[in-house]
């Protein structure tokens, strides 16, 4: 018979099989009259942990929302491949929570459109306090092609910018006693810190800044170096308005000045020379033991956050006190933290999803981000139980309800939205991280917002390839691998040739469009 | 006609050894055959609805995207020569060692070796570039001890001209005790009285090394070796991506670190099928022509 | 003197080895702030057992060891046997359409489904979340058959011609003496079945994501969180614990010291001396 034949019957079979068995869609069933409408959920586990069966929150959202919630128990949100298998396959929920990507939701044809009609209409209030929130990029994140594909989200405490935190103890140890206001005072705190052992043991072991970068992080993020390209007035990754014209940061002459700056603070050993390779353990660990005197992130890692080098070092020592410095003034009078977009990831809708059951879920959503004390209990559990408020109006867990096992058995984060107001803002946030917070909001500048385009598919290729060009370049130029001056054009030009010229082109023609709106 | 009554004799005379390999061909019909037909997927611009049948024709847009990438140059000279390297260096470190362990006398001391050398084996990447990182960190030992001599402080992770060779020596570190087992089972296959009669012959321990050891698991080495050039198109995501940055992509990005970043795979699954297909494709070619070669050469062991 | 080289080289790569090790080992039984600040880790100055203690903790943790084993011990064997019997097969020098049959094989190393494919044909199959899933299909495996297939090419033919003469069946010459000669290839392919089952988690979490069908490593992997993307945003999770770096060092050990174990009872199998004496005259 041989191998052809062989072939054939492979192929058959699979035809026979797979075919009518990869097209079969859900179906969706109406609820029987007086049955409770059903909803597949998935929302985010607990870190660590699968959403448990039976759990208190789980009854108390199917009792306050007269419905009747099927959550993806087994689904682990944070791995993202499971889940968009699983999604690829044809098995969707009616609510998935927080996704990118989705332009590639919606070629996939796992979406369905949710009008910004419908998100006023079912959905008012979240909607109008988002809007206030995001002014100018509520939308941006959630349009394709002129319609709305998605339910955003906005944090308000978006609005707090990095900034550095320092040792009081190393400062005095210096001889600094006024905090630094200007670049040239935080040189001055920062050349001692390294000159100057300040940690007292003879050996010129001490450096001053570090910052972040995440795992296996190649991308340039804003947070890096924050206050110094703030100083020139440069926000990185920022598409900066310039009138009527879209600039991309990080292509700009103020970046280039900004960026031989901070080359000739390398130069001068005060940046450690490990920032580019450590992770966040080495980094707290260098903070708690004494090699490094200052660190620059968001608030939250700047705050006595565990995971964070100051609860690092407080766990060595508990008595530090630490000082934050904000939007200090560069040479030329600039200052600035950069002024974040409060959208965020956005949360989208099954395909199947009947416009009615849509109206039901929106009306949910509008009281889960609205309402404090659902609010509360979505993102803590049953009050008085599992959580309370502290005098000052926080929320205290009550242990062992901090533990990630206990918290998937009762079923906390699951129904918590990432969309942070004035109205539950106390909530969100832990108590820790609140002085932080605070300082950022009150003591810094803010440069403009810059302008956050919509890119499609081929336009976000082009920009993570740039992304690459870009932190190439940057990494380089700060470490004096390459000189500045002589390879910038050539930085433009290849910036320009691998794409860079059409993206801002492009992005462009959405400013130009969205100013005539 | 002749051949084919031959054949069909055969075909009974082997009857039973069709019966052995069948739960194996089973599996391979059922499990990856069966599937395979998914492939169709990198032609495709899948959709959920439509399913991977259904779904329009793309022809060979996903292939010409890849393509076009303007990084695609770097990265395929950086993947094949890495993995070349590769296969240079590392591939021929654990017979090495399979060659050398067998000559420690003392079989206690030669069984403590051995386990030890499997040890990194079961260390993630992850937690090796930690390691890494603490050995060739400027505060490091390496810098330390260099600094005794007056140099200054080099940053090994993030100069091009380092990457490529500290990605060898870690893979090597890595797995070159792992990768000894099979040579030393392979070694303990051999009959005694090979060496004896060599022995009394008067071969001296490496010429016995050398005329009857490394002869006699030369068909092993020869599979292993071929194989090996199959995955030439996987230069060792897992390694590169722990160790990697900004500073070194000229010489440590690679197809797959690529399509990791731009976040191509993500949802792409027509691209991302597209792109293993092509690899995949390669190393084919690549293992069918080495296995030609050897044959040529008159290497046993070969497919 | 050669002994003497080859004996110092070993010593000097084993400490390379152990230093690391050693070093983590210590990391996992110390306590967290004696992990920050301790500048040379060679002797847990500060001891605690809390590391191991939050890693067991996780009920659950006792499945992913059953469910684990389970797979090890079994997926070992049903991929041991069948990919010997194949390869014993495919070393047959007269059998029709070897080549055949080899190439069919070798392409199945190169060329699969795909993800979503292979995840919709074991769903119509009924696999998904089923035991089976993890084991029936890796049982055959083109690698492992070639390199059976060549230690058997190896073999001398008057192993089973004396065999044959007598008149035994291929199963009997198989069982009896092909497979007792070939203890080294056997045990090298189920530690590395047994390696490949005990440390997969990708298979598990896409076709077996029920809770109560998990695996260690993907346990473990979920509770170290290591390559999440919210760890690097500035949002913090609720109010949750993070693991420190003394449980990552302990879940470390409690993965890979049972496998690390199981060696030392296969090494005798690697010993020389298998075939002495086997063929006379």
């Amino acid at each position: 018979m041989g191998k052809t034949g062989l072939w054939l019957i492979a192929l058959a079979a699979i035809a026979l099989v797979a075919g009518p068995a990869a097209a079969a869609g859900r179906s969706e069933q109406a609820p029987k009259a007086g049955a409770r409408m059903k909803i597949s959920w998935l929302g985010m586990n607990t870190r660590g942990e699968l959403l448990q069966k039976n759990s208190p929150v789980e009854a108390y959202m199917e009792k306050r929302f007269d419905v009747d919630f099927e959550p993806w128990y087994d689904m682990d949100y944070y791995q993202t491949e499971q889940i968009r298998v699983r999604l690829a396959s044809g098995d969707i929920p009616d609510f998935l929570y927080s996704q990118g990507n989705l332009s590639s939701l919606k070629d996939l044809g796992i979406i369905r459109e949710v009008s910004q009609d419908a998100l006023r209409k079912y959905m008012p209030k979240a909607t109008a306090t988002m809007q206030k929130l995001a002014p100018e990029t509520l939308w941006s994140r959630t349009t394709i092609d002129g319609k709305n594909w998605g339910i955003p989200q906005a944090l308000s405490i978006s609005a707090a910018g990095p900034m550095i935190v320092t040792r009081e103890d190393w400062m005095t140890a210096v001889g600094v006693t006024k905090k630094p206001e200007t670049i040239a005072e935080l040189e001055n705190l920062y050349l001692r810190y390294r000159n100057n052992d300040p940690d007292g043991n003879g050996k010129k072991d001490t450096y001053a800044l570090s910052i972040f970068k995440s795992q296996n992080e190649t991308i340039i993020r804003e947070s890096y170096f924050s206050q110094e390209f703030g100083a020139f007035g440069v926000t990185l990754n920022d598409w900066t308005k310039k009138g009527d014209r879209i600039e991309y940061s990080m292509t700009s002459a103020e970046f280039k000045e900004a960026l031989k700056f901070l080359a000739e603070w390398y130069r001068k050993e005060i940046i450690d020379p490990e920032f580019l390779m450590d992770l966040r353990k080495e980094t707290n660990a260098k903070f708690a033991n004494g090699k490094l005197g200052a660190y620059e992130d968001f608030s939250s890692w700047t705050s006595e956050q565990p995971g964070g080098p100051v609860h690092s070092l407080k766990q060595l020592k508990p008595d530090i006190k630490y000082v934050y410095i904000i939007s200090p003034k560069g040479p030329t009078g600039k200052r600035g933290t950069p002024n974040r977009d409060a959208s965020s990831t956005p949360s989208v809708l099954g395909k199947q999803v009947s416009d009615d059951k849509m109206a039901r879920i929106l009306a949910i959503i509008d009281t889960l981000i609205m309402d404090p004390e659902v609010y509360a209990t979505a993102c803590y559990g049953i009050k008085d139980q599992h959580w309370k408020y502290t005098p000052q109006g926080f929320v205290e867990v009550l242990p062992p309800y901090n533990d990630a096992k206990e918290q998937s058995k009762i079923g906390v984060n699951y129904w918590r939205f990432q969309t942070v107001h004035d109205g539950n803002e106390k909530i969100y946030m832990p108590e820790y991280r609140y002085p932080a917070h605070r300082f950022a909001m009150e003591n810094q500048t803010l440069l403009p917002l810059g302008f956050l385009p919509t890119l499609n598919t081929a336009m976000s290729t082009t920009a993570q390839n740039l992304a690459r060009l870009e932190s190439e370049f940057f990494l380089k130029g700060l470490t004096g691998a390459l000189d500045i001056d002589k390879e910038w054009d050539g930085y433009l030009a290849r910036w320009n040739a691998a794409g860079g010229d059409k993206l801002s082109a492009f992005v462009n023609d959405q400013y130009k469009a969205s100013l005539k709106q | 006609m002749e051949s084919l009554s031959r054949t069909a004799h055969d075909l009974v005379k082997y009857r039973h050894y069709y019966v052995l390999a069948l739960p194996a061909f089973a599996v391979f019909l059922l499990f990856h055959y069966c599937p395979m037909a998914g492939i169709v997927m990198a032609f495709k611009q899948y959709n959920v609805t439509d399913g991977i049948f259904g779904s329009p024709w793309a022809g060979l847009k996903y292939f010409g995207e890849m393509i076009e990438a303007p990084e695609f140059p770097l990265i395929v000279r950086n993947t094949f020569f890495i993995s070349l390297l590769k296969i240079l260096f590392v591939f021929p470190m654990p017979i090495l060692f399979a060659l050398l362990l067998n000559e420690v006398r003392v079989l206690k001391l030669q069984k403590v070796f051995q386990t030890v050398s499997y040890l990194p084996h079961f260390l993630s990447w992850v937690v090796v570039a930690g390691l890494v990182r603490g050995l060739l960190g400027a505060s490091g030992p390496v810098n330390q001890l260099t600094a005794a001599f007056g140099v200054k402080p080099v940053l090994f992770l993030t100069k091009a001209e380092f990457f490529v060779p500290i990605l060898i020596a870690t893979d090597i570190w890595k797995e070159i005790g792992w990768g000894s087992i099979v040579y030393l089972a392979a070694i303990a296959g051999i009959e005694v009285q090979l060496y004896e009669a060599a022995e009394m012959d008067g071969a001296g321990r490496i010429q016995r090394m050398l005329h009857i050891t490394l002869p006699s698991i030369l068909s092993v080495v020869v599979i292993l070796f071929l194989l090996r050039v199959g995955q030439v198109m996987n230069a060792g995501f897992d390694q590169i991506f722990n160790l990697y940055n900004s500073m070194v992509y000229s010489v440590g990005d690679i197809i797959d670190t690529y399509i990791y970043r731009a976040g191509l795979e993500q949802l792409r699954y027509s691209y991302a099928t597209a792109v293993g297909l092509s690899k995949n494709l390669v190393g084919l070619t690549f293992l069918l022509l080495t296995n030609l070669i050897v044959r040529r050469l008159g290497g046993s062991g070969t497919l | 003197m050669l002994e003497t080289v080859v004996v110092a080289l070993m010593f000097a790569f084993s400490a390379t080895i152990l230093l690391p090790f050693w070093t983590m080992l210590v990391d996992s039984f110390s306590t967290p702030a004696f992990f920050l600040k301790a500048q040379v880790k060679l002797w847990p100055l500060e001891a605690s057992l809390e590391a191991y203690r939050e890693v067991f903790r996780n009920e659950i943790i006792a499945t992913a060891y059953a469910n684990t084993v389970f797979r090890a011990v079994l997926g070992c064997l049903l991929t041991v046997s069948t990919c010997f019997a194949a390869a014993y097969t495919l070393s047959r020098k007269g059998l029709p359409f070897r080549r055949t049959l080899t190439a069919l094989m070798v392409f199945t190393m190169f060329f699969g489904g795909g993800l979503i494919p292979t995840y919709l044909w074991y769903k119509n199959l009924g696999l998904i979340n089923n035991r089976l899933v993890l084991i029936l299909p890796s049982m055959a495996v083109a690698y492992y058959i070639l390199i059976m297939r060549n230690f058997l090419q190896a073999l001398p033919v008057e192993l089973e011609e004396s065999a044959f003469i007598d008149g035994a069946s291929p199963y009997r010459v198989f069982a009896s003496i092909v497979v007792p000669v070939s203890t080294p290839v056997l045990a090298t392919v189920a530690l590395w079945s047994a390696v490949f089952h005990w440390n997969e988690w990708f298979g598990a979490l896409i076709y077996t994501p029920k809770r109560s069908l998990i695996v260690l490593q993907l346990l473990l992997r979920r509770i170290l969180i290591e390559n999440q993307a919210s760890a690097m945003m500035d949002l913090p999770d609720g109010a949750q614990k993070l693991p420190e770096e003394t449980v990552k060092a302990a879940t470390m050990f409690v993965t890979i010291g049972p496998i690390i174990l199981v060696y030392p009872f296969l090494q005798k199998y690697f010993v020389k001396g298998i075939m002495t004496g086997s063929v006379k005259g």
